[in-house]
């Protein structure tokens, strides 16, 4: 067989189930999209800013658990992807950028759209690699799928000129294609834990995004029934365990719930399960759950003892352990401990509120409307948190929420990609102004494509999340966070061939309820109070005790 | 007090050297020495570095097991004098 380099790669993301590729094309990656014009198996999604595309590439790989692809061109192509696959990392997604770079004679030379793309993508990728010769394309596509998708999923960069991927090569067969299996679980230890299980008065599980990328859901569900085990979850767990289910106990930590953290420090033991311990959750890491002995169970090895010391820890795949921990664990009742957190429950219930048009009820109401497979995507912002505290999340992967970078503009290409890679299902997008206008060029990618995708925007006319911290913590000094123009989004997206809604307080909810269940893509502009925060607030650094309202 | 010499087996490539140092400032790594050489085969590289004892030793190490491009991973504990001479007659 004979083919140029383009050709190799394109033809390798075919074999490994690529159907679709979402980038923008530029001089130094055009023989890519030369390829890719020839592929019949492959579609392409044009965004309209780098950074999109790798947000659309990770609404894909969020949603289904699979790696996603996005093409940049060199310089200002692969600067603009950065964001995008910084937060695929913190966040653990398996995206797979694919760059094109100048000609090989030509780099290192400053020529135009050059830049160290390797060296950029080092710190913020899983791994990545620079293409010196074609041949090395049937090592580094394979590799870069292994390592995207074996243990903790992750971005990689493969970078590569120009003149590779215009250069021809002739081989006899394509490279095998297998992730490697996990590796064995430490047995002992699991009876260790069951005993530790078996024997608390008061556990409670903790999960977080790696139990939603283990698949471990129906696992913990069982655990929690058997043993009577309550479930918090961090923002990244967020749809692990059912967000109505009585056992649920909220996310922890900065936003979470009073009855959440008074419950986590009553606790005698954390089962905690794919967690990393990140401080928004943990509050002032030396007092959080002072009581609790700690399991911990996560695939990273890094992870464990990174900050909080564990009694007991397995490295290793949540599911395969969990299953071969549950006939280890007795029945359990536990009538006192539930008793107490039903009590804790029912005493702290935050986020009610009397006023119809606070977030948190517009966001429940929203819930109500839709079915329980609809997946939402947020920005960053109150907008986020509210929906993380109000939200009933149902089922892994219908929350998509950029949890560790906390990047601004991840709402609406996520949700593209999402809604591209689950054909059927309702797509929503919560947003923010602040946020939405940091992606709001997706709008053109969205009306190219015509798919469900639902953007509401919470528009308070600010910064909400820095209004609300120069409100509490820096004496009422409102600055650079009220925005002196906003557009009116409902006439944009109209001009984007959308249907725009405009929504005002007051006004009839109806207008919202008929745009979601509405067949195309919409957005609505909905006017919220400026002057609510998230309630409850830990400052930062201090134990999460130090609840301020709610 | 009683300084590590680090050695790691690395794939022989330009590119494997800088995921090394991209762990040095996240870490607070600051060796005293750093040494690279390319093994006879040219397939594989030895990185030496001596790293300050009060350091989070077995975090660092389980950030450098989990490069791709790392094949092994030494650790010598008992060094003491790290100036550049004692440190190669040490690795000879």
């Amino acid at each position: 067989m004979k083919f140029n380099g383009a050709e190799i790669i394109i033809k390798l993301l075919e074999r490994y189930g690529v159907s679709i590729i979402t980038g923008i094309p530029g001089s130094a990656n055009l023989p890519m999209y030369d390829a890719l014009y020839q592929s019949n198996k492959i579609n392409h999604v044009l965004a309209r800013h780098e950074q999109g595309a790798g947000f659309i590439a990770q609404g894909i790989a969020r949603s289904t658990g699979k790696p996603a692809v996005c093409f940049a061109t060199s310089g200002p192509g692969v600067t603009n992807l950065l964001t995008a696959i910084a937060d695929a990392r913190i966040d653990s997604v398996p995206v797979i950028a694919i760059t094109g770079q100048v000609p090989i004679s030509l780099v290192g030379t400053d020529a135009f759209q050059e830049i160290d793309t390797y060296g950029l993508t080092i710190p913020i990728t899983k791994h990545n690699f620079f293409i010196r010769d074609v041949s090395e394309l049937f090592y580094a596509i394979p590799e870069a799928f292994k390592i995207a998708m074996s243990q903790r999923p992750g971005p990689v960069v493969i970078d590569i000129p120009k003149n590779i991927q215009q250069q021809p090569y002739e081989f006899n067969e394509w490279p095998d294609f297998n992730i490697p299996n996990n590796s064995p679980i430490d047995k002992p230890a699991i009876i260790h834990i069951a005993e530790m299980i078996n024997s608390s008065e008061r556990p409670l599980i903790y999960t977080g995004g790696g139990v939603i990328t283990s698949d471990s859901s129906a696992y913990i569900k069982e655990i929690s029934k058997i043993n009577s085990i309550p479930v918090t979850s961090t923002l990244m767990g967020l749809g692990s365990f059912p967000g109505d289910d009585p056992m649920f106990t909220g996310i922890p930590g900065m936003h979470g719930a009073r009855y959440t953290n008074n419950i986590m420090m009553q606790s005698d033991l954390i089962i905690a399960l794919g967690v990393r311990f990140n401080d928004r959750a943990t509050g002032k890491v030396d007092e959080f759950c002072p009581d609790a002995k700690i399991i911990h169970i996560d695939i990273d090895p890094v992870e464990i003892d990174k900050i909080k010391q564990s009694t007991v820890s397995i490295n290793g795949d949540i599911k395969e352990i969990l299953k071969l921990l549950i006939p280890d664990l007795s029945e359990n009742t536990r009538e006192n401990w539930i008793s107490f957190i039903m009590k804790q429950k029912e005493q702290h219930s935050c986020f009610i509120h009397n006023d119809p048009w606070h977030p948190s009820n517009l966001i429940k109401y929203i819930s109500r409307i839709v079915s329980a497979d609809t997946i939402i995507t947020t920005d960053v912002g109150q907008h986020q948190m509210w929906t993380a505290q109000s939200y009933p999340f149902r089922q892994p992967r219908t929350f998509l929420t950029s949890g560790g970078l906390g990047t601004m503009g991840f709402g609406l290409p996520a949700a593209i990609g999402a809604s591209i890679a689950n054909p059927g299902k309702t797509v929503i997008c919560i947003s923010g102004d602040g946020s939405f206008m940091m992606n709001i060029q997706e709008l053109a990618t969205l009306a190219d494509l015509k798919i469900p995708v639902k953007v509401i925007i919470m528009n308070n006319h600010h910064l909400g999340l820095v209004r609300q911290q120069q409100e509490m913590f820096y004496n009422s000094h409102i600055f650079a966070s009220k925005f002196i123009t906003n557009p009116d989004f409902a006439k944009i997206a109209d001009n984007f061939s959308i249907s725009g809604y405009s929504i005002k307080q007051n006004d009839d909810l109806a207008v919202l309820k008929d745009a979601l269940l509405s067949s195309g893509p919409c957005v609505i502009d909905l006017q919220i109070n400026h002057e609510y925060n998230v309630l409850p607030i830990v400052p930062s650094g201090e134990a999460n005790y130090n609840m301020i309202g709610g | 007090m009683n300084n590590k010499i680090i050695k790691l087996k690395v794939k022989n490539h330009p590119g494997a050297m800088p995921h090394v140092v991209s762990l040095f400032l996240r870490n607070a790594i600051n060796p005293d020495v750093l040494l690279y050489e390319q093994d006879r085969n040219k397939k594989s590289s030895n990185i030496y570095f001596v790293m300050n004892n009060n350091l989070n030793t077995e975090q660092i190490l389980k950030q450098l097991t989990k490069l791709q491009d790392i094949i092994n991973i030494s650790v010598c504990d008992d060094f003491i004098d790290n100036s550049f001479s004692d440190f190669l007659n040490h690795k000879h």
